[in-house]
This record gives structure tokens, sequence and C-alpha cells, in this order.
């Protein structure tokens, strides 16, 4: 070919400009000015060996790791919640572990960490960070800690600090008021308290405090060498389990493999053998930026001789009807849905429905460009009203001209020339013509449940069957029914006594004789009764364990980071068959025998709030299932591509005794979008609780289809947050 | 053929669902593009494009513009047609629906490559390169970060004329200039772009620099 030999001079010319300056072993680098990723603890904490360090990871880092210590092993996820704050929920199994709690052999035991990190490193200043290890719960590995670290030239890392509690044990060197002890008669483990689950302020910082240290080498980017003194005694497991305590020293060394994961390996306290594995990630950098979908239309500019031209208005109502058939068939190339149209001399209203893009923005974007195209070159004013179970949920108000001039501009100048308002009295009619309409899937599920001392993880695999039948778009009916294909769930057989009516705990009885089960069947209205306001009702099987009503109120402005929530359910416990039949909401313990009846009325009054840069928080208020009055707080950090973490905490008037284990409800949430995997648009997600028990104090009824976070999607702030996709 | 990189990232999408079926047209199949990331050839499209195929591109699109493109890393090639003009812009697009915007000759946004340069400030480095001077610029690309924040990448860049050759390729036959632009950052990494340039001021060939997931592209005006 003729160009051939152009274009490989202009690659030899380039490269050789590159070679010449230096710079393609500039590019061969990377990412310039990245933090690094620190080295993992056996604890999955930025740290040493077995000692924490004042590093801290890169923002946003979630990161699963295991590590096994002779006879402990420690299965750890921490997330770099703020770029100075970390935290950690571990799952701990003791083997060889003779004492009270063990159950065949092995102590189970979980915990929760966090570390502030003060100061960060300077030229002249080392890092400094203060943490608590293990601050809930019966702290079997509870201590706390200030610690810094401070880089030095050649490679190497210095640390140094001061523990407390379990990192206080060893060659303590002063004591720092009382602690009570966690460790009873004959150093038998007892725990901090009964039931566990709650802080344990009363211990932080006192006691006896001893010093550790460390030094790290890191010959090259993946390699690093680790020498520590250890101040924990590893008096637990030495008394209780099979550890020997030769040493204080530990010796280690990292490998970092390409995508990020590190192995360590160990030699530890003179006598044992530890491995590790750390898996590093990020959701802000995580899978293909801005997806690999198809390219949107472009915009088509009109020419300005047409923009005045009216003509075609004697004729309106035909040329609205071809106008949204136009539309119709371009949208769904786009993979978007009409569900109406409003088309006036200068201005054009369409209901959006956007099955597919997690982000709002594109969906808008998407349909926006579509309108270039297919609209009256008069029609200057865009109005797109996005639907979510047939309710208008924003009206986002654009100028065809400001599509036409700034197409190919930074995005935030769309965003500077965009409106987006309540929806409410502005929506096109619903356009009824597909409907009623059936949307049926097929797909697979999986269930689980965690930390049964006697089984810590059981999964269910199976298929479930959807069905999805719109009498109009905001009258729908649905049922879902699942089938276990493989899976242990059913072999739930723990009986733990509860105080309080069995409003959560029968789980193991409808996990064995639930299957096949209706999960759901319902019908259910959604509306907007006003300005501000959007409102559900729901009728039928509403979950696993209960059928019955539902209705729920929404307040919340387009533009407002608030909104508030009022929610009454009346409920009836579901017979464990999970077919149609109901009982009564009465429950009989299987170890006491006492029976107990719960109220059919339940609810809650919630705020939400949207504290800016991801975070979000929500407080709920009210009567939870077993007639406990409480309040469940959610905080949780959130990325713009869907990730989720966060985490719970539910206190109500039930005491800790008649709470049981655990002390009151808590557990943490990772949501993690379908399309990090896929590479392509998707709304899918899926979310994981982890409680550390299931208890039946602050327990809610899980009704489908909760307001909040489908209003937010399109409200400003949400909107915004993606707006980087509008062009996408 | 672009994409065939991409898919490999599909199997973490088995970790959500494995395979679905049902009537709406919207349901994620994660199953069937784990498929499509295990055919040998990807899309099907061959890695470099013959004589034949270009010149029926060239007949096919009756007289809209043409521009040859090869992404240097992913050894892909293939013909863009003009789709859209929003004057200064026009915008090409591939039969698998990719889309490349290009002002000038210089490209100022992709979409559908994976990692797309969403927008530039060009204005500055485009004049230089249009008048063919020495001189510096600033100069601006847009990114999409994995959580779809946008990261914008500020450059300076040096821009020298080079020697003049003669141009000749697909129906495009001009004397030229060769432009060549050295971009420093402190957010992003160092590029060197090369343009050639026609006495017009149209860029009728380069080798251009779109960010680190796409890296350098080259480009050839094949039809006006």
């Amino acid at each position: 070919m003729a160009h051939a030999a152009e274009f490989h001079a202009a690659k030899r010319l380039g490269r050789a400009l590159m070679a010449g300056t230096g710079l393609g072993a500039l590019l061969a680098a990377g990412a310039l000015h990245a933090q690094e990723m620190p080295s993992f603890n056996l604890y999955g904490m930025p740290g040493m060996i077995d000692m924490p360090s004042a590093e801290a990871a890169p923002d946003g880092t979630l990161a699963l790791s295991y590590g096994k210590l002779g006879d402990s092993n420690r299965g750890t996820l921490i997330f770099q919640i703020t770029p100075k704050l970390t935290g950690a929920f571990r799952y701990t199994g003791i083997q060889d572990y003779q004492a009270l709690g063990a159950v065949d052999g092995v102590y189970y035991d979980r915990s929760f960490d966090l570390r502030y990190q003060l100061w960060d490193e300077t030229d002249l200043r080392p890092a400094v960070a203060v943490g608590l290890q293990d601050f809930i719960g019966t702290g079997v590995y509870s201590g706390e800690y200030v610690v810094a670290t401070k880089t030095l030239g050649g490679n190497f890392k210095v640390t140094a600090g001061l523990g407390w509690g379990r990192l206080g044990t060893y060659n303590s060197v002063a004591t720092f008021g009382s602690r009570p002890p966690i460790l009873g008669a004959n150093n038998i483990f007892t725990g901090a308290n009964e039931t566990g689950g709650t802080p344990t302020y009363d211990r932080w910082f006192r006691g006896d405090v001893a010093p550790f240290g460390g030094i790290s080498w890191s010959p090259t980017d993946r390699l690093t060498f680790k020498l520590e003194y250890s101040s924990d005694d590893y008096r637990v497991e030495s008394t209780n389990a099979t550890f020997d305590h030769a040493a204080p020293v530990n010796l280690g060394v990292d490998y970092t493999l390409k995508n990020g994961t590190q192995v360590s390996a160990y030699y530890a306290y003179g006598s044992e053998v530890g491995l590790q594995l750390t898996y590093p990630f990020n959701p802000k950098t995580l899978g293909m930026p801005g997806g690999v979908e198809d390219a949107g239309v472009p915009v088509k500019p009109r020419e300005p001789s047409d923009v005045n031209d009216l003509g075609w208005t004697a004729n309106l109502p035909q040329r609205q009807q071809s106008a949204r058939e136009r539309l119709a068939t371009s949208l769904q190339r786009e993979d978007l849905e009409i569900e109406g149209f409003r088309l006036e001399p200068r201005r054009a209203t369409i209901r959006l429905r956007n099955p597919l893009y997690g982000a709002p923005s594109q969906a808008i974007g998407r349909a926006a460009r579509v309108m270039t195209r297919t609209l009256p070159a008069s029609v200057e004013e865009f109005v797109i009203v996005p639907v979510e179970n047939g309710m208008p949920m924003s009206a986002v108000v654009l100028q065809r001209s400001d599509l036409e001039a700034h197409e190919n501009d930074a995005a935030v100048e769309m965003l500077a020339r965009t409106r987006i308002t309540d929806a409410f009295g502005q929506a096109p009619e619903m356009d009824l013509t597909e409907y009623p309409k059936f949307i049926w899937a097929l797909e697979p599920y999986y269930a689980y449940s965690t930390f049964d001392p006697q089984s810590p993880l059981r999964m269910d695999f199976g298929a479930r069957l959807t069905g999805d039948y719109f009498l109009t778009p905001n009258v729908i009916l649905t049922g879902k029914i699942k089938k276990r294909v493989i899976g242990n769930l059913d072999q739930i057989d723990r009986e733990d006594e509860s105080k309080l009516p069995r409003v959560r705990t029968d789980y193991g009885a409808y996990n064995r004789e639930g299957d096949p089960a209706i999960e759901q069947l319902t019908i259910a209205h959604f509306g907007r009764p006003g300005r501000n306001l959007y409102s559900r009702f729901t009728f039928g099987i509403l979950e696993q364990m209960y059928a019955g009503a539902s209705a729920e109120l929404l307040w919340k402005p387009v533009a407002s980071r608030l909104a508030l929530g009022v929610e009454v359910n009346y409920v009836r416990r579901r017979e464990f068959d999970q077919m149609l039949g109901i009982q009564e909401n009465v429950t009989v313990d299987p170890v006491s025998g006492a029976e107990l009846t719960f109220p059919e009325v339940n609810g809650h009054v919630s705020a939400y709030y949207d504290f800016g840069n991801g975070f979000h928080g929500q407080l709920d208020v009210g009567r939870y299932l077993a007639g406990d009055y409480g309040a469940t707080i959610t905080v949780h950090r959130e990325f713009a591509n869907g990730w989720k973490v966060g985490a719970f905490a539910t206190f109500t008037d039930v005491s800790e005794e008649e709470f049981g284990e655990g002390s009151f409800d808590k557990g943490i949430l990772i949501t993690i979008p379908l399309s990090v995997g896929l590479g392509t648009p998707s709304r899918t997600t899926s979310t994981v609780a982890l409680r550390s028990v299931q208890r039946d104090g602050g327990a809610r009824v899980f009704v489908p289809d909760r307001l909040y976070e489908k209003v937010r999607t399109w409200h400003e702030p949400d909107v915004v947050d993606s707006w980087g996709r509008f062009w996408r | 053929m672009i994409r065939r990189t991409l898919r490999r990232l599909a199997p973490l999408g088995l970790l959500a669902a494995l395979a679905a079926c049902g009537n709406s047209p919207y349901q994620a199949d994660p199953f069937s593009t784990l498929y499509e990331s295990l055919r040998p050839g990807g899309d099907g499209a061959p890695g470099a494009l013959t004589q034949e195929a270009i010149a029926q591109t060239l007949a096919g699109a009756g007289d809209r513009a043409v521009t040859f493109l090869e992404i240097d890393e992913r050894e892909s090639q293939s013909l863009l047609v003009n789709i859209e003009s929003n004057p200064p812009y026009r915008t090409y697009a591939t039969p698998t629906r990719q889309a490349v915007t290009i002002r000038d000759g210089m490209i100022v946004a992709t979409r559908g490559l994976g990692g797309d340069l969403m927008s530039v400030d060009e204005d500055e480095l485009l004049s230089l390169v249009r008048s063919r001077t020495k001189g510096e610029a600033v100069y601006i690309q847009r990114f999409l970060r994995s959580d779809d924040r946008t990261v914008p990448l500020t450059y300076r860049c040096s821009v020298e004329p080079d020697k003049s050759i003669d141009v000749s390729m697909g129906l495009i036959q001009t004397p030229a200039r060769e432009v060549v632009a050295a971009c420093t950052s402190d957010v992003g990494p160092p590029f060197v772009d090369y343009y050639v340039v026609d006495p017009s001021g149209q860029i009728v060939a380069s080798r251009q620099w779109l960010g680190r997931i796409t890296g350098y592209v080259s480009t050839h005006v094949l039809r006006r």
C-alpha cells in the first residue's frame, strides 16, 4: 500500500523522538505521582508482619486478605474510608482451640478495626497513626496503638510504636490505669464482655504498654523484606491453643504480582511459619474507564435558516405522531425507551425509561442527541423526564443550541447550561399503547449465610424465574420463584435461644423447608401525589418470611441533599415452606419453649442525606419487626460507577442480654456493579450484607422497590456526580 | 477487533451472574460476552485491512470523507467514514459503531474504543500545527476514570515544524510539511505527536497520543 511507508516513517520518527528524550522510559513507568500501595500485615491492615504501621492505602482501596500464622487463620476486608481513615472487618478461626467457645476445636471470632492517620509523611516528619484493633466484640485481638513510619533513603522504611492491650503484652514498659482482663483463671480466654459486640471503650489505651517496631527494605518495586520486633506475646493462643511464643522477632518477605496481589511468607515468634495473600483493588480504577459500549449518535446541527421555520406546526398532531415513532426507533438503538411524548412548536418533552445505563447522565445525553436528529428544527427546548416504575423522577431541561455548541467541549460546559427541575405536573401523559406488558426472566441466583461456627460460609446456587406484568407503567404485578440446584443452606441446624419473638432466627426452618420457594408475589402501585412527593403501595408476599402490605411516602426536592420518608407495614409471618400460606405472628423458641407474639404493624420514619464526595447517611427511627422501638444508622461511601461500601448499626429498646450474641444488630454492606465485570453499561448491582450475627432485635421487613435509591438517581446531586458520561 | 482485548475483562462478569434468559432486551448476559471473548479472532475483523476492503469502503461511502485509523498497540486497523459534521468538528464511525471526532485532522474525541478520549482543549495546539509554526501551546485531554469522574490532563506542548514531504495516499496527493509536538505534564504521561500538514493547514496523516489505554494511533486521510 502506498501509504504504509509513510505510516512506518511516522512511527519511527515518534519512537526516535521518544528514545532521544528519554520519554519512553517515563511512559513505561505508568502512573506518575500515584500513592504507592503499602504492605499488609497478618491482620490485613497496612503494616509489617504482625504489627501495624502508620501507612494508609490509596483512598478508596478495598483489600481482601487471608493470613495464616500457625493455627491462626485471619480473613480480612479493609476499606480506605477516607485518605486518612482505614476500617477493617475480620473473621478469624483459631484451630486446635481447647477452651470455651470452640466449635469442633476451632474458635471463630469477628472483629472490627479503625485506624486514623494523624499526620502524613513529609520529608522531615514521619507519618503518625493511631489505631483501635478489635474494638467491638469479644476482644481476642483487642489492642490499641500509636505508631510512626518514616521512609528513608535506599528504599528503607522504619516503623516504631507503642501498643496497649494485646499489643502491650510482651515486655511492657509502663502501665496506664487499669484494664479489665480478657483472660480469666488459668489464663482461659473469657472475653471483654459476655455477649460481645459492643465497643470496649472502657479498655482503650489502658493497662500495660509495650514498644514495637520494625524495618522494611524494598530492593525492587515487587519485592519487600521485613524484620520486626513484636509486642504481642500470644498468651491467648499459647494457653488456649497450641501456639509457641519462643522469640519476639519476626521475619518476612512480600512479593507483588502483576495484578497487585501481594504474596507474603513469614517466620514468626521463633516457631511459626506464616503465609498471606492480599488482593488490593480500587473501585475508582477497577474496570475499563468509560466502558467499551458503542458510541452514541452525534448531535445533528440545524441549518440556521430552518430554526424559525414553523410551517410544520400546521399539522401538529400528525407531526407529533410521526416524530414519536422516529424517536422510539432511534432511542431503541440506544437501548432507551419512550413512555410518553409531547411536541410543541418550540419544545419537546419525553418520558424516558432507562433500562440499561448505570450513569443517569449517559441515558440523558444519549436521548438528547437522538432528539437533535429527529425533531423539527424549530424545537429549541428538550425536556427529558426520566421515569422509574412509571413515576416521573425529574425534568432535565436542555437547549438544543447548547447541545450543538458544546458537543465537543468539556462536559461541565453542558452541565452549566442544564436545568434539573421537579417533573411533577410537567410530564406528558403515559403512553399506554404497549400496555399491559409482560417481561420475564430466568436467571441464576445465589444465597448465602455467613459466620455460623458450624460452617462459616453456606451457599445455595439455583435458578430464579421472575415475571413482571405491567398493567400500566406504574401498576406492576411481580412474581419470583426460586429452586435450589446445589447448596447447603438447608443444613442450617443451629438453634440458639432467643428471648425475643423469633422474627429472623427461624431462618434455618425457612431454608430447610422452602425449596422451591415463592420469593415475591406482589402488586405494587407507584405514584407522584404532589410536588417533591413520591409514593409506593405494595401488597402480597413481600419477602422470604413475611407477607402483607407496605405503604411508603418520600419527600425529596430535586436539588436537595436531604430526603425524608415514612413507611408503614402490616405483616403476617409466612409458612416455612414459602408457598402461599401464612401463619399467626406467634413464634416458639426451640430451646426455651417460650411462645411469643409480635405485632402486625411496624414502620419507620427515615431521613436520608447526601454529604457530598460520595458519602451518604440514613437514619431510620421506628418500630421493628419484633415490636422493639429504636433507630438504624447507615453510612456508606459510594462511587459514581455504582460501588458502595458502608456499615449500619441498629439500637433498639432491647437490652444486650435480650438481644443475645452481638448485643445489637450491625453489619457492613458492599454493593458491586455488574458493569465492572462486563465493561458495558448495566443497572444491575449485587449487594452483600455481612452481619456479624443475625438476631431478632432491630430487624426490618425487606420490602421490594423502596423509593429513595431510585428517586435520587435522577436528582441533581446524583446526576452531577456521573455527568462526565453525558457525552459517552 | 479493537475490542478484542477489552473483552478479556468479561469473565469478571461471571462473579455476578452465570447465564440468563428472558424476553427483556436489556438483560445483561455475561455468558454470551464470555463466549465472544473466547472466540478466536474476536469480532472476526481482520487485524490488517486489505486493499480490497479499502477500495470497497471508498466506493460504498459515496463521496463521504474516509480516514484510515490504526491503533498501534492493538495492531488493529479500521476505516473511519464521516457520518456527521458539526463545524469545525467531523464525526467518523467504524462499521461496529465506534466513533472518532476529528477537527482539521486532529483527533478530539473517541467513543467506544475503551479508555476513550472524552474531549480536549485543542485550539492553541491546533493553531500552531495548522500554521506549521514553532511555538508552545497548552493542550488539555480529558478522560473518564473507572468511577466516572472526569480527569483532565493539562499538557504543555512544544511544536516544531520539520521537513517537507510529498504525500500520495488514497485519493490524496499533496505537498506537505511534517510537524512534531512534544508534550509533557505533571499529571499525565508525556507523548510526542506527529502530524503531516498540507498547505491549507489540514492534517492529512498523523500519529497521535490518545491516552494510556488506547496509546498511539496513526491516521491517514484517504478522501477528504
